[in-house]
């Protein structure tokens, strides 16, 4: 069966549900209706021929789940399942054909009992033909990566092998799709392992989305863009409900539309649907109009709904047939209609008589949650890229993809529309990094991705993980260049940038830019890349080297956009290296680019400066319409002075109460000294003035978490050792003699640095990141970094920690201190890297969330407080394999491992990595938490001690590492 | 009777005195830094709160469904549902923008990460009360037991797989099991509830039954669930 043969035709039918009919035949609830294909194959061959009898031209085989994850739980393997289920449809097909045949010897011309198989609406004879039997993949059953736990490279080989398996389908259908990454996985699987035509159908909302959120445009953009055959709706909702959902799918897909609805939804008790045959064609019908040329039904439809659909679209096709006769001279008209693009001739046609939905046409990249339409200038950020940074190259040396998270969330939220991501730096594997790194922003920013590298495998890893259709950044005139990218940006169908220089260089004039990017254009569209995909980026010289090169800069991209009708890429701030007061040069060429015809700047959005051009840009070019834009953005910014004025009177303030807590940190003082008047259980009563040695008791034997008697002595003295500890480092010796116990050997004398010191204590204490940023900022002009950390930010961290450990404050507060903690870290880290040093950390300590388990939150919180606590934390993410947590202990030498759980269901996976730690006679200390953890389990599945919240964690690594 | 087995509910607040019990505070009033907080992030969660739910009837012989291969294993379950005519499975969620909220919020703010989570928490059951009484609504002559949830007691958890199969709840409602039997979106639930007459008194909660023991937030402060 020729599939793209059948889609010259005006209209394919589809077959209709499989599960609704299987209910019928009495099958049991719970059952896995992929094995009855090998234990009932009459009944799914006898389901499949009513279907084909009632009109399906392709009819899916019952291979929706049958993959390797499902088909775990039954005698059968996926290869066996998925042979035998082509094997019945295609018997089924073999029936009717074979029957039809021998009615068409007998009847001579048949017109009547063949016109299912073939409603071209020609009036030739009409050829007999066999259905054609579709390999039906649906989704795994698991959400993949970042909510669930299937990764996208074990959805692709999932998918892999049931394309394998079958081949002797004649096309695949991925059908009931929501996530986009997912579908993705699909249609790279089944491309990359038979030569089949593919269809896919997602399923969505009446919001226009799908479960996971993934838009229309979003779906058409990436699977038109990975090269599908057809592309559509099923499931989800009743077919009335679909129609914008197909007019929506009309503005953006460039093949035929599949329409494959729901008969309304179940009934709770009976499971029977609530939309008859007739209404269900019915309101299929007022979907051609939107070129839906691939119809079929799903959830609770059975042949009469395929029957009624196949005499519905029979009238359609006749009535188009009386109309033509009376324009007939119009038909041949259309000479725009692309044949590649191969959308229906009855569609064409039909909206000769109403408004036919537009195409979007202009350069438009997506991810699932967001698509940007390059009509109007949009906003690239430039910040995640290591060139010129030595923060974010330590960053990426230490796997930090919090720093790099955060940075991504800075920009969207200072209103990037589209995210520059680089990751090339000396000494990083820059293609494992790509992968890491987009995977990591994926699953927090909403926004596009402009991928960026100049090495073709590091594109490709990336192209492939990418969810939705990026930008590539870039290819460049040079031959060599364009044979290893463009292909890529073919295959995975991005959109891209070319850099208008070649083996020659950079040409000083417009013209040569223009001719450079008339052979790029060239290139891309030979291999099939839509001209719309390309931008050009003419490329910005620094201006105080060659002055004249910024107008000629400008004149080529007024050029692109007039002559050649490209988008125009810049990285602006190029242009002001080497001067004074850069800002003024890049706003003001900014200004001038935008003008020329500028679309995508490539430019840090933080600085407002540069995105007040933009806002106000839009307005005056007509953009933004009725300012609304520019009016939503000032009531979040106030402008430039204003801002000043506002950050003179912050500053103020804080001063003010750096000198009100210079003569009013009593408070704290008071708070230590309330220790001295307790009584005190603890073998070693401390005196006001003494520091408290830990009790000699020795409870070494005693298991973790043991409640006995001796041991709350032990700990409540500890708890107390502690606290007088940290009440005299903040105090900054408050009861004027030094303190030794913290092992720093003097604290930081008495004066500005306890005020500072406390000033940031108060800081943590109301959350305020600021004033912490700014304390941290003035004590490193005064103290080293180390002093800083063990003298100040530990000492206030234990104070805070005392007050959760007591009750009177909770977790929140705990963390929003800690967050103010962070911020001062970060200051201090910028310095230490700035100045070419490496931080000092106080040991290694690995965090996983076991194998299974996919909530993090709690390993997050406790990673927090142990980075506070001046530790270097690997943190191997959530459902970790237990061979890769001893793999990263042994390869850095790590000497304490914490494990997180939270559900009883993966208490098992925490025992499992405890033994193989303790198999591998890896040396390291374990600390286990988590929701559903005891004192008790910890002790059984052999970890070495129990924390029971995060404050707990940092002090059990100040025991095992000091 | 409801002619669909889905339904959406739209929260318009969330329940606080839960939320702030998860978070370890108890009873206690929340100071001005938490409630701050806490408006914050109910604000920010009801914006990506999408409530959703899916569910059947199915008529109980013996305490099991007949011509069904979904078996109601374990003694906590049959006697829960002891004297039921019928049984409701039910699956709800808050989907899965929530799980992305609170990634992000782990990111950019963990303090909210953790109001968040506890507030989702909290919604998620809200989520099952309104569907609940939705329901219910079409069996207004019989009397019902109270939601069981899906690895209570010893109710396996391992049939998790087969009863959002049943419910079509990948489907429907966009809800999934890990390997490790972990719902995701992951602040979704799977139960049952009973429906009959003359119901005994049996079928209340017990603390003897629950897995929680001695962690829980109830009993910490000296009360129980039914008593909260």
């Amino acid at each position: 069966m020729n599939i793209k043969e059948l889609l010259k035709s005006d209209f394919v039918i589809l077959d209709g549900a499989m599960g609704t009919m299987l209910q019928q035949k009495g099958m049991e609830v719970g059952t896995v209706p992929e094995t009855l294909n090998i234990l009932k194959p009459e009944w799914i061959v006898d389901i499949h021929r009513q279907y084909i009898e009632a009109g399906s031209q392709i009819v899916y085989a019952n291979t929706f789940g049958a993959n390797r994850l499902k088909m775990a739980n039954t005698d059968f393997s996926v290869a066996e399942i998925v042979e035998a289920a082509i094997k019945n449809a295609r018997k089924a097909a073999d029936i009717v054909y074979e029957g039809k045949t021998v009615s068409a010897a007998v009847d001579g011309a048949n017109t009547e009992t063949t016109a299912g198989y073939h409603a071209a609406g020609t009036s030739l004879p009409r050829e007999i033909k066999k259905a054609a039997v579709a390999l039906d993949m649906g989704p795994i059953g698991q959400l993949l990566e970042p909510t669930g736990s299937l990764t996208f490279e074990e959805a692709y080989d999932i998918y892999r092998e049931i394309v394998v398996a079958g081949k002797d389908a004649d096309l695949i259908i991925i059908e009931t799709m929501t996530d986009l990454y997912e579908t993705k996985a699909a249609v790279l699987a089944a491309k990359e392992n038979s030569n089949l035509p593919v269809f896919v159908t997602m399923t969505f909302e009446e919001n226009g989305r799908t479960f996971t959120g993934c838009s229309v445009s979003a779906m058409c953009l990436t699977l038109c863009g990975l090269g599908v055959d057809a592309l559509g709706v099923n499931c989800s909702l009743g077919p009335k409900d679909l129609v914008p959902i197909v007019e929506e799918t009309s503005k953006w897909s460039d093949v035929p539309i599949i329409v494959k609805p729901n008969a309304g939804l179940p009934d709770p008790v009976t499971n029977t649907y609530n939309v008859g045959p007739e209404d269900f064609a019915n309101a299929c019908s007022s979907m051609l109009t939107f070129g839906t040329k691939i119809l079929g039904g799903c959830c609770g439809t059975n042949p009469s709904y395929i029957a009624a659909l196949k005499s519905m679209l029979d009238k359609a096709i006749s009535e188009r047939a009386e109309s033509d006769h009376a324009v007939i001279s119009e038909a041949t008209d259309n000479s725009e209609t692309d044949t590649s693009r191969s959308l229906s001739n009855f569609a064409e046609k039909s909206h000769e008589n109403g408004p036919k939905p537009s195409k979007i046409r202009d350069l438009a990249i997506c991810s699932p949650l967001k698509t940007v339409v390059v009509s109007e200038p949009r906003i690239i950020g430039e910040r995640i890229n290591p060139t010129g940074k030595k923060r974010f190259r330590q960053a990426l040396k230490e796997e930090d993809m919090d720093y790099i998270l955060g940075m991504a969330i800075q920009q969207v939220e200072a209103g990037a529309d589209i995210l520059d991501v680089n990751v090339g730096a000396p000494g990083i594997d820059e293609k494992t990094m790509m992968v890491k790194v987009i995977k990591a922003l994926q699953s927090v920013v909403d926004v596009p991705l402009q991928i960026d590298s100049t090495k073709p495998e590091v594109l490709e890893a990336a192209l492939r993980v990418y969810n939705g259709k990026p930008l590539v950044n870039s290819v460049n005139g040079e031959k060599a260049v364009m044979e290893k990218i463009l292909p890529l940006v073919a295959k995975y169908g991005a959109a891209v940038v070319g850099l208008t220089l070649d083996e020659n260089g950079i040409p000083k004039d417009a013209d040569g830019r223009i001719a450079i990017a008339e052979k790029i254009v060239d290139s891309a569209r030979a291999l099939g890349i839509k001209k719309e995909n390309i931008a050009i980026d003419c490329l910005v010289l620094t201006v105080s080297a060659e002055q004249k090169a910024a107008m000629e800069t400008l004149k080529a991209v007024r050029r692109v956009r007039e002559d050649l009708g490209l988008k125009n890429v810049l990285g602006v701030s190029n242009i002001s290296f080497g001067l004074p007061n850069r800002s003024n040069i890049n706003t003001t060429f900014l200004t001038m680019a935008l003008s020329a015809g500028l679309d995508l700047p490539i430019m840090n959005p933080n600085l407002q400066q540069m995105m007040w051009t933009v806002k106000s840009f839009k307005v005056l070019a007509g953009h933004d319409a009725n300012s609304l834009g520019f009016i939503e953005y000032s009531s979040g910014h106030d402008p430039i002075d204003v801002q000043l004025t506002e950050v003179k009177k912050e500053l103020d303030e804080a001063r003010a109460e750096i000198t009100a807590m210079r003569s009013g940190w009593a408070e704290v003082a008071g708070y230590a000294a309330s220790f001295a008047g307790k009584d005190n259980v603890s073998p070693a009563a401390p005196s006001a003035r003494a520091i408290p040695s830990v009790p000699a008791l020795n409870i070494t034997n005693h298991p973790v978490g043991c409640m006995c008697e001796k041991c709350r002595a032990v700990n409540k003295a500890k708890e107390e050792f502690a606290a007088r500890r940290t009440a005299e480092s903040v105090t900054g010796g408050a009861n004027a003699e030094p303190a030794q116990s913290a092992g720093t050997g003097s604290i930081v004398s008495a004066g500005l640095t306890g005020s500072l010191g406390a000033g940031i204590l108060k800081a943590m204490e109301r959350g305020l990141k600021n004033d912490g940023r700014k304390l941290t900022g003035d004590l490193l002009k005064e103290c080293s970094a180390m002093e800083i950390i063990n003298d100040v930010l530990i000492p206030a961290l234990d104070v805070i920690g005392e007050k959760f450990e007591k009750g009177k404050i909770f977790l929140p507060q705990l963390i929003l201190a800690a967050d103010v903690a962070s911020e001062c870290f970060e200051v201090i880290k910028t310095q230490i890297a700035e100045s070419g040093g490496s931080s000092e950390s106080r040991g290694k300590i690995i965090l996983a969330t076991v194998k299974g388990d996919i909530h993090d939150i709690g390993k997050n919180i406790v990673k927090v407080i142990l980075e506070n606590y001046g530790y270097e934390v690997i943190d191997l993410g959530k459902d970790v394999d237990p061979s890769l947590v001893v793999k990263a202990a042994i390869e850095k030498d790590v000497h304490l491992v914490g494990l997180s759980a939270l559900m009883t269901t993966t208490l098992g996976s925490m025992e499992e990595t405890i033994k193989q730690l303790h198999d591998n006679n890896v040396d390291c200390k374990i600390m286990v938490g988590g929701a559903v953890l005891t004192p008790d389990y910890a002790k059984k599945i052999k970890a070495d001690y129990y924390a029971k919240d995060a404050k707990m964690s940092a002090d059990i690594a100040k025991e095992v590492l000091g | 009777m409801r002619t669909m087995n889905v339904g959406k509910i739209k929260l318009t607040q969330l329940n606080r005195t839960d939320a702030l019990r998860y978070m370890g505070y108890g009873t206690r009033e929340p100071d001005s830094q938490t409630s701050a907080l806490l408006d914050k992030c109910e604000r920010e969660l009801l914006r990506a709160i999408d409530g959703k739910y899916v569910y059947r009837v199915f008529s109980l012989t013996d305490g099991q469904i007949p011509d069904s291969k979904f078996r109601l294993d374990g003694y906590s379950v049959k006697k829960h549902l002891q004297g039921c005519t019928k049984v409701i499975f039910l699956c709800a969620t808050l989907s899965d923008a929530v799980d992305r909220l609170i990634r992000i919020k782990q990111i950019s703010a963990m303090a909210e990460a953790i109001v968040v989570d506890a507030l989702a928490s909290a919604a998620v059951e809200q989520v099952c009360d309104l569907a609940e009484n939705e329901i219910l609504q079409g069996f207004p002559n019989l009397e019902h037991t109270w939601r069981f949830g899906l690895g209570y007691g010893d109710f396996p958890l391992i049939g998790q797989s087969k009863f959002l199969d049943i419910l079509d709840a990948p489907k429907r409602i966009g809800v999934c099991v890990n390997e490790s039997l972990l719902l995701t979106p992951t602040k979704s639930v799977t139960c049952v509830f009973g429906l009959g007459h003359d119901l005994s008194k049996e079928t209340m909660k017990s603390c003897d039954m629950c897995t929680l023991g001695g962690r829980c937030t109830f009993r910490l402060n000296g009360g129980t669930c039914q008593s909260y």
